[in-house]
């Protein structure tokens, strides 16, 4: 019985690139400028988000729904102790009204208390610096990407989560009201 | 319609109506002739008797006168020549005229007058023999003799007139009879010639047309028999050779019989041996049943352990679901923990490369979670096939059982059979060897079958022959009564 073969040697394959990771040292791993991405799909098409521009992730996280004359506002959430507006990122790329399931909140930073309703998440991934090029005017959705990272089996769009919140501001007008 | 015999028979018996009557009349022609010509002669006797009496007086008379005058006896022998005479000449004349009255009635009254005119010349005689010629003169002067003789020849006219006239009528009547015979004959014989001769022509005709209707018919019927000949003899012919064919066919069929009873004999043997078969059979079929129902109950077995076997798998779905829950939220947290080791400067790099491997391990957790759900997966399904193959293998061996059953059955129906077969091949056996008695039977009746066909063949060439001469003579037949149809 070979069937578990491969198992017990992505096992050893696991183990032995984890304790690599430790023994190589950190000027051969920042030799080449990289960045973060969380691959995400909004209706079937792909996008990424850069992970400095973000403050965290959870999952599984119970949203209220509140009255909004904002149809991108899904609700509020308690997260780490804190209420945070939830909107979605499909209806806020411009794909219509939100979904009905959330799998993942992305969370925009700790200044501002907005989470980003996201359905379908597909991992976190390192990509080299050349891998992202600026956005075209075709890519570019209601103003919110302004690059593209290329993958292997793709052309992603990179989200702008800062222009997503100042578009969230405009939109719920509290832009104007700091104006 | 009148036959042949009656036409001709037809026509003789009016020719032989007409030869008589014809000859009636002519007999009663000729009768009738011959009493005329009877009575004629008779008439003619009495006129000749009348004659002589009369004849007889005068010689008398003439004696008288003679001895008268001379005295002489010798003038007076025509007187005593008559005088003897006349008796007997009145006599016969009056028998002659029996059947006549006046003339009997004459006859009287010249008897008397006869009788006083002899007696007046016997006086006279004597008177002349006593020599008194004087008075004898006187007395013949006296005309008394005269006038008795007038008288005499009075009656004897009137005698002879009646005759005569009976003499013509009689005449008349033979010319009458005579012409009645004539014409009879005449007109009778061409009635009996025409008569004859339409009744020759009628039956002639008639007969030539029913004979020669007849000849064709038997012209017609002697070709058709010669057809009919023909063809009877041409079927002898071949029911001859398809007599000879059956005998030979039926010589095989003897020979076949005989096999047949061999065969069945060696049928009823192998049927003998089959049925020690099928029994033997029947018992291996039972043991294999028994094997069947052990299979029967360890596939049982194993669907209930490939069921459990399923329901192990969901359960590992399940804590696999469960794993992949903990590895998606240890990812998610080395996210989180990467994005805080980020924010918390230089010192939290050696913390982001840890959770940067933790999120690394979270995600070949991930992975490998859902390969493991792969085949999870993978294995239900096969379990769901091998169950279900189980469950057909189960069928196939309750089918299996259930048609062990039923061969079972059949072996016991077929040791039953064969039972029967033995009997029945043993019959068989008893009735080829009856039936090859009786196939031998027929080829010896077939074999006199096939001389009395060669015997019809034979007759029907004689049959053949007679209708070839009988069709000739048919023609010959119609040649003489129809010429001209024969032609």
């Amino acid at each position: 019985m070979n069937d578990s073969a491969p198992v017990a040697e992505g096992l050893v394959e696991l183990r032995g690139a984890f304790d690599r990771s430790f023994a190589v040292a950190r000027s051969s791993q920042g030799a080449d400028q990289t960045e973060d991405l969380l691959f995400v799909r909004v209706a079937r098409d792909p996008y990424a988000i850069k992970v400095g521009e973000i403050s965290g992730i959870v999952s599984n996280t119970k949203t209220v729904a509140i009255p909004s004359r904002v149809s991108e506002l899904l609700g509020v959430a308690a997260v780490r102790g804190s209420f945070l507006s939830v909107y979605s990122l499909a209806a806020l790329l411009g794909y219509g009204p939100a979904g009905d399931s959330v799998r993942l909140l992305v969370l925009c930073g700790p200044r501002e208390p907005i989470a980003l309703a996201v359905r379908d998440f597909e991992g976190y991934f390192r990509v080299s610096s050349r891998q992202i090029h600026a956005a075209d005017q075709n890519e570019a959705a209601r103003g919110c990407v302004k690059q593209v990272v290329r993958t292997a089996d793709a052309v992603r769009a990179v989200v702008s989560i800062p222009d997503l919140i100042e578009l969230i501001g405009t939109a719920s007008g509290v832009n104007k009201s700091k104006e | 319609m009148w036959t042949l015999g009656r036409k001709i028979a037809a026509g003789f018996t009016l020719s032989f109506v007409l030869l008589a009557l014809i000859g009636v009349v002519a007999y009663r022609s000729v009768n009738t002739l011959s009493a005329t010509s009877y009575k004629v002669a008779h008439t003619h006797e009495v006129l000749e008797h009348v004659a002589n009496l009369l004849g007889l007086l005068k010689d008398a008379e003439t004696g008288q006168r003679g001895y008268v005058i001379t005295g002489d006896e010798n003038f007076l022998e025509p007187y005593r020549t008559a005088v003897n005479g006349i008796d007997k000449v009145v006599k016969d004349l009056r028998q002659l005229t029996a059947d006549n009255p006046n003339q009997q009635k004459r006859i009287e009254q010249s008897e008397s007058l006869i009788a006083a005119k002899l007696a007046e010349l016997k006086q006279t005689i004597e008177m002349r023999r006593k020599g008194a010629f004087e008075e004898t003169a006187k007395v013949v002067r006296a005309g008394e003799g005269k006038k008795l003789m007038d008288d005499i020849r009075r009656l004897a006219d009137e005698m002879d007139r009646e005759e005569r006239e009976l003499l013509k009528q009689r005449a008349e009547e033979v010319e009458t009879a005579a012409n009645s015979a004539r014409s009879t004959i005449i007109y009778g014989t061409l009635a009996c010639l025409v008569l004859v001769t339409a009744a020759g022509v009628f039956i002639t005709r008639s007969l030539g047309g029913q004979i020669g209707m007849a000849v064709r018919h038997v012209h017609s019927s002697s070709a058709e028999l010669q057809s009919v000949a023909n063809q009877q003899a041409s079927g002898a012919r071949e029911s001859a050779t398809a007599m000879s064919e059956i005998s030979t066919t039926i010589s095989e069929l003897l020979a076949t019989s005989r096999q047949i009873a061999e065969s069945a004999q060696r049928v009823a043997h192998v049927a003998e041996e089959t049925a020690v078969a099928a029994r033997a059979g029947t018992r291996t079929v039972q043991e294999t049943h028994e094997s069947v129902s052990g299979i029967k109950r360890q596939v049982d077995l194993i669907v209930t352990h490939m069921l459990d076997l399923g329901k192990k798998s969901q359960q590992i779905g399940g804590i696999l679901e469960i794993i992949n829950e903990l590895a998606e939220q240890t990812n998610i947290l080395a996210i989180n923990a990467t994005i805080e080791s980020a924010g918390a400067g230089e010192a939290g790099k050696r913390f982001a490369a840890v959770a940067d491997e933790i999120r690394k391990l979270a995600d070949r957790v991930g992975g490998s979670t859902k390969e493991i759900r792969t085949l999870i997966e993978e294995v239900r399904a096969a379990v769901n096939t091998t169950v279900m193959a189980t469950e057909g293998g189960t069928k196939a061996v309750d089918l299996g059982a259930r048609q062990f059953g039923q061969v079972t059955d059949a072996l016991n129906q077929i040791t039953a059979l064969l039972g029967t077969t033995t009997e029945a091949a043993k019959e068989i056996e008893l009735s080829t060897k009856q039936q090859s008695t009786a196939v031998e039977q027929v080829n010896m009746a077939i074999s006199n079958v096939a001389k009395a066909t060669k015997e019809t063949e034979a007759s029907s060439t004689q049959t053949l022959q007679t209708a070839t001469e009988l069709s000739s003579l048919s023609r010959d037949l119609t040649r003489l009564i129809q010429p001209t149809a024969a032609a």
